[in-house]
């Protein structure tokens, strides 16, 4: 199991975000999080990574409560990638994928050979070799997501928990980063939150439905994506359909 | 390379600074004063060794305070002179003066207040601390300290308001001995700050992210914004508020290090400033005795508008 969770509760200023939360995620594959805005999928995102305090209950990673692990073991098992990455003027995608090393180097020491080797393995998985030392406030959309993907590449942990990595790319970009994440989770397991629902039926192996900081389904695609579950998660009606040439489900919102 | 053109630099305007004055030192009588004895010797070891040794401390304290604001609240104008901390350290440097209590520990409480003050009040309890908030309500405090410290002017006898006054536009006039003596508990402090930057620079990523990288954030939020605070207000207590020297420090540093948070950088571009500062101040109208402050301020000024000139360039969509 990647990830088990048992009765978690996150509180922020006081409001509870998340309450009380119980599932279990496959050890491989994708799982897509997915709800309405402000629902708790980034405040999830965080527990499981980590970086939040709990109000209440557990979150075990392959067996080991994370609460219970120094910041650099965490950080060695799991990455994080948040929504909005601002990169300081100026970095360099060589210097902003090297950053992902952190939890490998020893204190005030500079990065070793093989340091500098999986900052080179992550910039090719992502197809940025040659733009290594380009300023990354210069890149396009597609690109800058793709560096702060190489960027969690490098930390070679074993999970990757991604927050909307598919926002503000265009098409073919969205395309060509599931396909980069369906060949990485061979060797990973991923989270990642999601809105497009056909683009998580295609893509994902497990599917987490939050509404209002409560869990109302998790389970496979199948299971998960289907009129009734949908229709509880986002309080609105949806039409699931299969299509005849490929059998891939389509997911179509009502009201539109 | 731009680093090591930095200290070079540095270590010339430093060069400079000891043959600098109302009399202008050859090479060979320098070297001479330096090692030898006689007139000259005990005006460079009584005046100007000190002098220039707390001036390059301070500058390194302001640069390297200024670096470490400006990089955890992830804003160019968040250093020490702007937020207020600067000016309440100076308040409690002017209490403590007045009512004759040590400099430095009127300067520490003034200072630490301001970072209590700012923490608490710009602290959102969802998001940790909100940097804009942090910034504009700095300004308000800088104000408030500043009109304090006026109405205690106004109030003290007119020997202390005149010496608070020429303190207050930042001055190495009168520093020697005890004031280098003072400067140089200000170094351990310094060290951890000097070895911060791989840590400032993934805070510059985002809290989250740091925190995922396996960086302990809040505690080192809370250190290095302690430690510079402590380091501001120390400088503040040697040299007075000298005006624009953290705030251009860090951009000077940026430029030199390529755009990232090299705190090595911002202590030698402070440490320089003040320096050439100074010898201007001697230099031009020594006997005027006119603060160094003066001059900061008169090559600082342009860096500031610079400063702002450039992130708002940037931030334009």
């Amino acid at each position: 199991m990647s990830f088990t969770v048992r009765d978690l509760s996150v509180r922020l200023g006081g409001v509870p975000v998340l309450q009380g939360l119980d599932f279990t995620l496959p050890p491989q594959g994708i799982t897509g999080t997915i709800g309405a805005n402000g629902c708790g999928k980034t405040t999830l995102l965080r527990a499981l990574a980590g970086v939040l305090p709990l109000d209440a209950g557990s979150v075990q990673h392959e067996g080991q409560d994370i609460a219970a692990l120094s910041a650099k073991a965490r950080a060695r098992r799991i990455a994080l990638l948040p929504q909005s990455g601002h990169a300081p003027p100026g970095l360099t995608v060589r210097q902003l994928v090297a950053s992902g090393r952190t939890p490998w180097l020893r204190p005030f020491l500079p990065m070793a050979a093989a340091d500098h080797a999986a900052v080179a393995r992550a910039m090719a998985a992502v197809g940025l070799e040659d733009l290594a030392d380009r300023a990354v406030e210069s890149l396009s959309g597609g690109q800058r997501q793709r560096a702060w993907i190489a960027l969690v590449l490098a930390q070679e942990s074993g999970t990757i928990l991604l927050d909307e990595p598919l926002n503000h790319l265009d098409l073919p970009h969205q395309a060509g980063l599931v396909q980069l994440l369906r060949d990485l989770k061979q060797a990973r397991s991923i989270v990642m939150i999601l809105h497009d629902l056909t683009v998580a039926a295609r893509s994902c192996d497990h599917i987490l439905a939050l509404r209002d900081g409560r869990l109302v389904a998790s389970g496979p695609p199948d299971m998960v994506l289907a009129e009734r579950p949908l229709a509880q998660t986002f309080g609105i009606e949806f039409e699931v359909s299969t299509m005849p040439s490929s059998g891939k489900r389509v997911v179509l919102p009502e009201g539109f | 390379m731009r680093i090591a053109a930095l200290a070079l630099l540095t270590l010339f305007l430093a060069a400079l600074g000891l043959a600098a004055g109302r009399n202008w030192l050859t090479l060979s009588e320098l070297a001479q004063a330096l090692f030898g004895s006689g007139a000259d010797a005990r005006m460079v070891w009584n005046l100007r060794v000190p002098r220039l040794l707390t001036g390059v401390i301070a500058g390194g304290c302001f640069g390297l305070s200024g670096l470490v604001f400006q990089s955890l609240l992830r804003n160019p104008l968040a250093s020490p002179d702007v937020v207020g901390l600067s000016q309440s350290a100076a308040l409690g440097a002017v209490l403590a003066l007045l009512a004759g209590l040590p400099v430095t520990l009127g300067a520490w409480a003034g200072g630490g207040a301001a970072v209590l003050i700012l923490a608490w009040l710009a602290a959102h309890p969802r998001h940790g601390i909100e940097p804009r908030a942090v910034v504009l309500q700095g300004l308000g405090l800088a104000i408030l300290a500043g009109a304090a410290t006026e109405a205690l002017i106004l109030r003290a006898s007119d020997g202390d308001a005149g010496m608070v006054m020429t303190w207050l536009g930042g001055t190495l006039n009168g520093v020697g001995w005890p004031e280098l003596a003072r400067a140089l508990w200000l170094l351990p402090l310094m060290l951890p700050l000097l070895l911060a930057g791989r840590a400032l620079d993934r805070l510059e990523l985002g809290d989250d992210l740091a925190h995922a990288l396996g960086l302990r954030v809040g505690a080192l939020r809370a250190g290095l914004g302690a430690l510079a605070a402590l380091l501001a207000a120390g400088a503040v207590s040697l040299c007075g508020p000298m005006a624009f020297v953290a705030l251009a420090a860090g951009p000077v540093a940026r430029l030199a290090a390529y755009g990232r948070p090299s705190p090595v950088t911002a202590a030698l571009a402070g440490a320089a400033f003040i320096t050439l500062a100074d010898l201007l101040a001697r230099s031009f109208a020594p006997a005027a005795l006119l603060p160094t402050g003066l001059y900061t301020a008169l090559i600082g000024a342009p860096v500031l508008i610079l400063a702002v000139w450039r992130q708002t360039r940037r931030d334009a969509p």
